[in-house]
């Protein structure tokens, strides 16, 4: 039986008790999207599953967080990203020549993947985290930029060259491919 | 080239093909749940219009109580009664603090190895230590650090830190009635984690509204040691629990770790020169730090490739460079390691994601960098040092790639890295590998950078590898 959500307050905000009963729908809803935010920012298939299940216990942690679903899923978010370039940051405090996952060239994968979308796909995971973050809220989830830009923590302008420069590097990188295939 | 028009197109198409790369997990929402139901919660109300006009009243009404209690406290000569000195807990009531215990590491193997100091001795992250090679591993935390809990969470800011068998040292910032940063405590053993003792409290003294990033411990000795306290709001990130690192406090200590005193201080106004990348609002601030004598350390500066050197102990930084000659720069240059005051590992990265990485060396304390011979041909993934002279490396092969699904290269240098000669092209190691260490010429240890699921040893060189499943007692 689906759990019913609190009734909305005119606040806008719902007052949560220690009851979960108004967190698991939040988790049922957006754990699969926090997972592929999360892995897309890690490449890492269990490190995202680890900064997940982390990002829901610290906003189930604080008191601040909001309960309505957008603004909720934006702070979850925020708190993804951080945790992901943490991990980042462990790996290169820890790991004594430690190599960041995303500036890996993966030739034989490349090569098998011809097919332009998947392609892209990998042409796309070869961004900084920054740009990958950015295309990926502005063309995988749909958002427009003032949402990317709320879910970044930036100033709207910023996203859009982020975006922009993302979008110039990709054409290149295609481009180039497209050169070495008519090459060969 | 194709047009921008199409490209935004065909990455919108692409979500289908990522949704079947990255499907839904069975028993995730269920794993999240089980992970917030050992959670604690901030205590106090949420937060509503009703409450918040309750919350006024009530703050209204304490502030009205004091000034009485204050004006009667004064006429009755209370006040000349000694300062009651404050109480430090971990009980977080009386503030309303947004840092909770935590958590150690990410990833699902229950072992991160720290440090092995024998082919059976060693110490993992957490006050974790083992007595058989890694097959069993026993918190050995004193109690006072998390005032006896058999919770394997852990404090805020918590950090670690072993010089050998015997000797190893715990941190972790406390909060008090009054500030929920109040203060910073260390705990110190000398008998390998039988007995603890625990510093006096270390004040950290934080303006309003901001707190400890990542702490760092180390020693070089069993009495000399450095403690790094990075802090900084959390508001700017918008994360409770990740503070944008402003500045930070260097301590030390002679006798062990039961008295510190500071160093030096890094203020917000000392990164001011720093530039991060255009189009990040990433705020250049003190990184992580790493010393090689009392005197002499580095810090990477958050938000750049810069590396500062001190010579003094702190008191003055001045920019390090290193040779870089052949990479794409910007270069990204790891903090070093030092195996003595005078013998240190670093690597050079360049920004074109190639394997062309340098491994730089010094043999003077950091004065002068030279490029040494790299083991092998592709990325250098670890390098250990059992002494300056005797090193091993961990390399991925020719043609290697992330799905290839084999093993590294592993290259031994008993020449201080002048020369490398390829021991075993198929070390089994997982990726991506996060640790990797000789206690002697024959034996070795490996794991991943999420946790140890499972440890390689070897007890050849590194010829052969014997894989075990660590578990905790």
């Amino acid at each position: 039986m689906p759990t019913r959500l609190p009734a909305w307050p005119e606040s806008g905000v719902w007052v949560k008790d220690d009851d979960r009963a108004w967190f698991e729908p939040l988790v049922r809803n957006l754990s699969h999207p926090a997972l592929k935010y999360a892995q897309m920012l890690v490449l890492n298939t269990d490190v995202a599953q680890e900064i997940v299940q982390e990002a829901f216990a610290r906003v189930w942690a604080s008191a601040k967080t909001p309960s309505r679903e957008d603004e909720f899923r934006r702070w979850l978010y925020r708190i993804i990203a951080n945790l992901a370039n943490d991990y980042h940051r462990r790996q290169a405090i820890s790991g004594r020549a430690s190599l960041p996952h995303a500036s890996l060239v993966d030739p034989v994968e490349e090569v098998e993947q011809r097919d332009q979308r998947k392609l892209l796909l990998a042409a796309m995971k070869r961004l900084t985290p920054k740009a990958r973050q950015a295309v990926y809220l502005r063309y995988f989830e749909d958002r427009s930029f003032a949402e990317t830009a709320g879910v970044m923590g930036l100033p709207q302008v910023t996203v859009r060259v982020i975006v922009h420069r993302a979008l110039a590097t990709l054409r290149q990188r295609l481009a180039s491919r497209r050169v070495d295939e008519v090459a060969v | 080239m194709i047009a921008y028009r199409e490209l935004e197109a065909r990455l919108r198409e692409c979500v289908d093909l990522y949704d079947r790369e990255v499907p839904p997990i069975r028993d995730f929402e269920r794993r999240i749940m089980a992970r917030v139901a050992i959670t604690p919660r901030e205590e106090g109300p949420r937060r509503s219009l009703r409450h918040d006009v309750l919350l006024s009243a009530l703050v209204a009404a304490a502030i009205l109580g004091l000034a009485i209690a204050i004006t009667a406290g004064v006429r009755l000569g209370l006040m000349r009664q000694p300062n009651v000195p404050v109480k430090h807990s971990q009980q977080f009531s009386a503030v309303p603090c947004i840092s909770n215990f935590t958590q150690l590491g990410f990833g699902n193997g229950p072992i991160w190895p720290a440090k092995m100091v024998s082919p059976t001795i060693g110490w993992a992250k957490g006050g974790l230590r083992t007595t058989d090679g890694g097959v069993h591993w026993r918190d050995v935390s004193g109690p006072a650090l998390r005032e006896g809990s058999a919770s394997r969470l852990y404090p805020p800011g918590y950090a670690d830190f072993y010089l050998d068998g015997q000797h190893a040292w715990q941190a972790a910032v406390y909060g008090s009635t009054t500030s929920c940063n109040d203060h910073l405590s260390t705990f110190a053993t000398s008998d390998g984690g039988n007995t603890w003792k625990q510093s006096g409290p270390v004040p950290l003294n934080l303006p309003s509204g901001h707190q400890t990033g990542t702490v760092q411990i180390g020693f070089m000795s069993p009495l000399a040691g450095w403690l790094w306290v990075p802090t900084g709001s959390a508001s700017a990130t918008g994360d409770p629990f990740f503070p944008s690192v402003t500045g930070a406090n260097l301590y030390a200590t002679s006798d062990g770790g039961m008295t510190w005193r500071q160093l030096s201080s890094l203020s917000s106004s000392y990164f001011k020169g720093f530039a991060a990348p255009p189009g990040s609002n990433c705020k250049p601030g003190p990184g992580a730090i790493a010393f090689s004598s009392p005197s002499v350390g580095w810090v990477s500066v958050n938000c750049t490739d810069t590396i500062l050197i001190t010579r003094d102990a702190g008191a003055s930084w001045k920019v390090q460079t290193f040779p870089t000659s052949g990479l794409a720069c910007p270069c990204h240059v790891q903090l070093p390691n030092f195996l003595d005051v005078s013998h240190g590992i670093t690597v050079a990265s360049g920004s074109d994601n190639k394997a062309t990485d340098l491994l730089l060396m010094t043999t003077d304390g950091g004065t002068t960098w030279r490029e040494s011979a790299h083991p092998g041909t592709g990325y250098l993934l670890q390098i250990d040092a059992v002494d300056a002279n005797r090193l091993f490396a961990l390399v991925t092969p020719p043609g290697w790639t992330k799905v290839s699904n084999t093993g590294f290269e592993l290259y031994r240098s008993v020449d201080g890295g002048g020369s490398w000669t390829l021991v075993n092209g198929d070390v089994p190691a997982s990726w991506p590998p996060g640790y990797l260490q000789f206690v002697d010429s024959n034996h070795g240890f490996e794991s991943n950078i999420n946790g140890a699921a499972d440890l390689l040893t070897t007890d050849n060189g590194g010829r052969s590898w014997k894989s075990i499943t660590p578990a905790i007692k």
